[in-house]
């Protein structure tokens, strides 16, 4: 479980047996069950995952801006040395912006209103370094120009409701880097944006990572944009990482029945004319699993054994190669076969394993149908 | 797909030069015109019956807008929607409410287009209330069908929206689209609020209850593998104008307009091979405001073609026509015969080929990244 083993002197951050709560009235949510990851400088790892899988909770644990009501119950971050989740708040404010960065979802609500756009440049330049005011300018539209918004002075007087969603996203990038940071972490950074424009604000970070070894951590729900953009993914269900390893492999023989139905509900041009094969079912709500695999409830592939116990993530053991196994894990009972992956549904027989009695409630909901 | 394409004698849907403007007023209490912002501007589009026809281009093309004017919720400033052989333009109110039990929508977000207060038997059964169909009995019977329809479960009819998932909610969405039996439905964004696999699922539902009920679908998107997997004919809207539309495969294996093929390199696909392999053509800045439209193509402002070609005058101030260039195919592109891609032609077609022959692989084994584009319109599939 413990990825001490595998960690090497590249690693820039390294997460380790990360839980996360959440406080719902009386109890405790456990939102984040044990996820670790390391990234290394000039690297980007993508985290995907539908919507309450854990992903955006993951990137905020990191960097220490869980909401209130949240608690980290366990688990390391290690960046530099040092752990993040045991540093005061003043101490975390040092690192972040100057070396970690963020960049959240929604340009639109990240950016002051009120707040000319040069003010939210220099204001991070200002507060980690120690800049004149001119010196903070002048360095503002160099980060704005570098970022592909032709921009002078003026361009820092102007307010953010002047700027289309693409341009305030790039001003939420160029402040990121303002600081030159070794870690970004973007979380869904071109969900709310138009193809075109998403395509330059991947180039740009592509540039920037490939170019100031910048590592990057790339939360998004798009497996184009993973495909394209990272060396590393890891694949979230429910709060835990289900499967993990180098991005081609992961693309190339996808191992967790959640990967595989990921991958056959997106339409392709080879399948064209074929149904597509949804996953059954929808995520559950925190709180609610089954005590099993997480997964179980909507799984094709399940075994009795799913509903009991929760898989540990290991190595794939139907790759040949030791090494090729220990870079890409899974936590399943029953992963899928390369023969199965084409046909996205199993081709053998098992076991039928219906819910336990008392999980009736998990039995294929209505969304199993069509 | 389905047997009539665009092209056949009398289709469902006809729009005819179809022009929305929104008047940009100013002042307090004199209110004067200054303006307009011409979201679509001079439109012509046929659907055929059982058709479906995907809109794709970024925000801000007109494709939500043209799609609300064909259902009749903006009003057109100019042109004609001619559905089935009649004028709506020339309707009457109350011949136009009889009307449109013949096309309905579903809208993109499941959260806003149901109205909370209402019981999910109640959402279904308003449009068969309106244009009074049947009685309370043979309505209740009818939302009960509607639900199975879609994949929800009669007893549904008596729980509220807010107990359902973004999924299902697009399903009540969809029953009530059905339930006038409509010949047409305009589908804006219908599963871009949704996750992949609930995505999946809607779609799957779209396309079966279309082969079922004889649907004509209008199918706008933005997600460009949703609108080939889902459409026969794909329409690239840009600037409020149509720049390329043809047969689905057609568009997307061999775009013609610079924008339909900087569209396509733009979108990632889930393939680390094919993205590897990518020559991404970024292209410059947003798309123009749609209150002060370019002279000459829309497009020239941030057209790659045209600087590849020494910016040629005639993009600045000639208006392209849209026009056949190949079996059905148009464009609208001064030089839509130079687009040469700089790109894999498709960036959706398999370059793989491991699933070669297991599924109908790409029309020829040519090599991706070759140049070698239809000069003239021999080349067939």
């Amino acid at each position: 479980m413990s990825v001490s083993s595998r960690s090497s002197a590249n690693d820039l951050l390294t997460v380790e047996n990360l839980a996360v709560s959440f406080k719902a009235g009386e109890r405790r949510v456990q939102v984040l069950h044990d996820v670790s990851l390391r990234l290394e400088a000039g690297t980007a790892i993508g985290i995907v995952g539908e919507s309450g899988c854990g992903k955006s909770v993951t990137s905020l644990a990191v960097i220490g801006l869980l909401a209130r009501g949240a608690q980290v119950d366990h688990g390391s971050v290690r960046f530099g040395g040092r752990d993040l989740l045991a540093l005061p708040e003043s101490e975390l404010r040092k690192i972040r912006g100057t070396e970690i960065a963020m960049i959240f979802q929604d340009p639109m609500s990240s950016l002051n209103p009120v707040l000319t756009i040069g003010e939210q440049i220099t204001e991070v330049i200002r507060t980690h370094g120690h800049d004149s005011r001119h010196d903070a300018r002048v360095r503002a539209v160099e980060l704005l120009q570098m970022v592909g918004i032709a921009a002078n002075e003026a361009t820092l007087r102007r307010f953010p409701h002047e700027f289309s969603g693409g341009m305030r996203q790039r001003v939420m990038i160029a402040t990121a880097l303002a600081l030159s940071p070794k870690v970004l972490i973007a979380d869904e950074p071109t969900t709310a944006l138009d193809v075109t424009i998403q395509a330059q604000v991947l180039e740009l970070m592509n540039q920037l990572v490939k170019e100031s070894g910048t590592a990057l951590m790339m939360v998004t729900h798009n497996l184009g944009v993973v495909a394209g953009m990272t060396e590393r993914v890891a694949v979230m269900y429910a709060g835990r990482i289900v499967e993990e390893g180098r991005t081609e492999d992961l693309f190339e023989h996808p191992s967790h029945p959640y990967t595989v139905g990921l991958l056959h509900s997106l339409p392709s041009a080879q399948r064209k004319g074929l149904d597509l094969i949804p996953i059954p079912g929808m995520v559950p709500i925190p709180g609610h699993e089954p005590v099993g695999c997480a997964f179980a409830p909507r799984c094709r592939w399940r075994l009795p054994i799913c509903w009991f116990e929760q898989p540990s993530l290991g190595g794939v053991t139907s790759l040949a190669d030791d090494q090729q196994q220990r870079a890409h894990r899974i936590a399943c009972h029953n992963p899928v076969l390369p023969e199965e992956v084409e046909v996205g549904l199993p081709t053998r027989k098992f076991p039928a394993s219906p819910p336990p009695p008392n999980m009736r409630d998990f039995a294929d909901q209505p969304e199993a149908a069509s | 797909m389905r047997a009539q394409g665009g092209a056949s004698a009398s289709p469902l849907l006809e729009v005819t030069d179809l022009k929305v403007y929104f008047p940009i007023r100013k002042g307090l209490v004199f209110k004067r015109t200054v303006g307009a912002v011409k979201a679509v501007d001079g439109v012509s589009l046929r659907v055929g019956f059982g058709e479906t026809v995907g809109l794709v281009g970024e925000s801000g093309s007109g494709k939500t807008t043209l799609g609300r004017a064909i259902v009749q919720l903006n009003r057109p400033t100019s042109g004609t929607i001619v559905l089935d052989g009649t004028d709506l333009a020339a309707l009457k109110a109350k011949e136009l409410v009889a009307m449109r039990t013949r096309v309905q929508m579903v809208f993109q977000d499941p959260f806003s287009s149901l109205n909370p207060r209402l019981s999910v038997g109640n959402i279904v059964a308003e449009p068969l209330v309106i244009h009074k169909v049947g009685n309370a009995e043979s309505r209740r019977s009818t939302v009960a069908e509607l639900l199975e329809l879609v994949g929800l479960q009669a007893d549904d009819a008596r729980k509220y929206p807010n107990e359902f998932s973004g999924g299902q909610r697009q399903r009540i969405g969809i029953a009530r689209a059905l339930a006038l039996k409509p010949q047409l439905i305009v589908a804006d964004e219908p599963v871009s609020a949704l996750d992949v696999s609930i995505q999946a699922q809607i779609i799957n539902l779209l396309v079966r209850l279309r082969a079922e009920q004889g649907l004509a679908l209008i199918f706008v998107a933005h997600d460009l593998g949703v609108v080939r997997h889902v459409s026969d004919r794909v329409v690239v809207m840009y600037l409020g104008t149509i720049v390329e539309s043809g047969m689905t495969e057609e568009v997307f294996e061999r775009p013609l307009h610079p924008y339909t093929v900087a569209l396509l390199s733009a979108d990632p696909v889930p393939d680390p091979k094919v993205e590897s392999q990518r020559n991404r053509l970024v292209l410059k800045g947003d798309i123009p405001s749609p209150a002060s439209i370019p002279s000459g193509c829309r497009f020239h402002t941030r057209c790659w073609l045209r600087e590849q070609l020494g910016n040629p005058e005639i993009c600045e101030h000639e208006v392209p026509e849209l026009r056949e260039s190949g079996p059905a195919h148009s464009v609208a592109c001064h030089f839509a015969e130079d687009t040469t891609t700089p790109v894999p032609a498709s960036s959706h077609v398999a370059v793989t080929g491991r699933d070669e022959g297991e599924f109908d692989a790409p029309p020829s084994s040519r090599p991706v990244d070759s140049l070698d584009r239809p000069t003239e319109n021999g080349e067939s599939t």
